[in-house]
């Protein structure tokens, strides 16, 4: 009877990691799906490059506010 | 005599994805409107290595005194294009052409990042590690850096290569301020924009200050000895950085001058050795020169390669790949020596297999004379547009001999000789000096050793070493019956000739004198003058 109990509540314990794990790696399967698509969009419509060409005027014009030893 | 005329080969594969590449372009625009569909692999190996590319960025930009520096020197802004950079550059390329770009590109790009980390980290603006500093010496972008190759412990650094030349390829306009503040102060305007521009970030007070000493070489030209004096000038007298001069001969093809190349590389040996301290190491020298020849072993055979129909690694592949590794590396980097193997595997592969790199290749072409450095990727619109393959260039034709490397009482004596061979063969200054067998009748005998049938001649139009020869040019490819296409550029200033100007030079000789049609027609005219 004992050994009965114990090997039911093993088996239970048994589905719930398993449970657990798959929960884990359907998780994990959505992360990496989630960034591919994200990065990936960001990839293909250049939008990194769109992001850098947007803020290129505002270093241009700190660097013109820098005081410079200008000299030859 | 008749003309000379390659028959057309027509690619059986066909090219995956997008073939009409003029339309990524946004017209007036810094960027284009969206990368580039290469098939589901190709766009996927494209992907990640672009993944790659900004991890490289990441973990430099992770580093408080890179950031620093990026918001005191004006030319760190042109970093924010290196992603953009690689994307022209492998225009149009699948398959192992592809692979071939990311390998070398994506290294060259961890090498820059290296060099910039090492710079701030020793700049006396923003890292200020004093005894980081002392193990730097400095030299030359366009410098052979051969008398670096015995100093295991010591950094041979360039503050040009990152802040000019690099500059320039990821952002046309990178020098122009640089070329502008040059003049301002008196500078002649009809030198070389290359020295000028690394002149004019010495007196903007934009160049990093770091360094035991420096080395100086009189790389190419007038222009670059104007750049050196006014370089130098500041080193020594304000920043306290003792400079040497290294003259290699002009006339480097003379027995009679060896001598003395030699001893000047002893000289600069003895100078970095009194001013770091350190000691020239032989076992390192024998093993980089090891490496020096795997590299040009390497190079010869993708060059033998280009001689027949099937040629692998040219254009803009075998452009700023040698340059790189033959000057700025030489030996001392052992990745370099590993992409060397990865790059000939690729080849191999793809010469086994007969690749085609584009749809058709028309014409067969040696592209001779300083390259505009704003438009590198012009290489990749050669074969893009008019199907003109870049078999090689002037720059890649640089020294194809084997040096020693076994450590034997006689070999130290000829390792003098063999970087003195090095230096004074450096990209560029070995086919702008030395007399017209390098410049002129060496063109000729590439002709015809490539079977080529078209020769581009970039006409840099303040390079006075080369312009001189204009006519001579015309009358030999007459006399061969070879269709010679001059594009005049002004290498670091688009506002001279734009890329369309550089363009039009071809679009115009393909049209009327070969009465061709191009093969990607949305290339032939580009609104870029204000991209990157």
């Amino acid at each position: 009877m004992m050994k009965k109990v114990i090997e039911k509540k093993r088996k239970k314990a048994k589905r719930r990691m398993k449970r657990k794990a798959i929960k884990l790696l359907l998780n994990l399967f959505l992360l990496v799906t989630g960034l591919f698509v994200v990065t990936f969009t960001v990839y293909f419509f250049n939008l990194d490059m769109k992001l850098t060409s947007m803020i290129e005027p505002f270093l241009l014009k700190h660097y013109d506010r820098i005081e410079r030893n200008q000299h030859l | 005599m008749a003309v000379k005329k390659f028959k057309k080969m027509v690619n059986p594969e066909p090219i995956k994805g997008d073939t009409r590449y003029g339309d990524l372009y946004k017209p007036h625009g810094k960027v284009r409107k969206r990368r580039e569909w290469r098939g589901v692999g190709d766009t996927l190996y494209d992907y990640t290595r672009w993944l790659g590319i900004m991890f490289t960025l990441g973990k430099f930009v992770m580093v408080p005194r890179n950031v620093k520096a990026m918001f005191r020197y004006r030319w760190m802004a042109n970093y924010l294009a290196v992603p953009m950079m690689v994307d022209r550059f492998t225009q149009g390329l699948r398959g192992e052409y592809l692979r071939m770009a990311h390998e070398e590109q994506d290294l060259i790009i961890i090498d820059v990042a290296k060099l910039l980390g090492n710079l701030f980290r020793g700049d006396r603006r923003i890292g200020n590690d004093e005894e980081f500093s002392k193990i730097n010496v400095l030299v030359d972008e366009n410098e052979m850096t051969a008398v670096m190759m015995g100093f295991p412990n010591l950094k041979s650094t360039s503050r040009e290569t990152p802040s000019t030349y690099v500059s320039v390829l990821l952002n046309q306009h990178a020098a122009e301020h640089y070329i502008d503040v040059a003049q301002e102060f008196g500078l002649a305007g009809d030198v070389c924009p290359m020295p000028e521009a690394e002149a004019g970030v010495s007196i903007d007070d934009d160049a990093p200050i770091l360094g035991a000493c420096a080395i100086q070489c009189n790389t190419t030209c007038d222009g670059s000895l104007l750049g050196n004096g006014v370089i130098s000038e500041r080193l020594e007298k304000e920043d306290g950085i003792p400079v040497f001069q290294l003259p290699a001969p002009l006339r480097h093809k003379e027995d009679d001058v060896q001598d003395y190349a030699a001893e000047e590389i002893r000289r600069a040996i003895k100078f970095i050795e009194e001013h770091t301290g350190h000691k020239w190491d032989w076992d390192y020298y024998f093993e980089c020169a090891r490496r020096v020849n795997i590299a040009t072993r390497c190079r010869n055979e993708w060059l033998d390669m280009n001689k027949t129909d099937y040629p692998q690694i040219f254009g803009g592949n075998l452009a700023l790949y040698t340059e790189t590794n033959y000057m700025a590396i030489c030996g001392k980097v052992p990745e370099f020596e590993r992409c060397d193997k990865r790059l000939m595997k690729l080849a191999e592969k793809a010469y086994k297999k007969r690749k085609m790199a584009a749809p058709e290749y028309r014409h067969r072409a040696i592209v001779w004379g300083v390259q505009s450095h704003f438009y590198m990727d012009f290489l990749v619109w050669l074969l893009n547009c008019w199907g003109i393959v870049p078999l090689t260039d002037m720059l890649s034709c640089i020294n194809t001999e084997m040096i020693a490397e076994t450590d034997t009482p006689e070999n130290r004596e000829q390792a003098y000789y063999d970087m003195a061979m090095l230096t004074e063969e450096m990209i560029m200054r070995n086919r702008t000096h030395g007399g017209y067998k390098v410049l002129l009748d060496d063109l000729f005998e590439f002709v015809e050793e490539f079977n080529a049938d078209m020769i581009i001649l970039w006409e840099h139009i303040t390079c006075k070493a080369l312009d001189g020869m204009h006519g001579l040019f015309e009358d030999k490819a007459r006399e061969r019956g070879i269709p010679l296409i001059w594009v005049d550029h002004q290498l670091f200033d688009p506002r001279v000739v734009s890329r369309q100007g550089v363009r039009d030079q071809v679009n115009q000789y393909m049209r009327t004198v070969m009465q061709e049609e191009p093969l990607d027609p949305t290339l032939e005219i580009l609104d870029d003058e204000n991209s990157w």
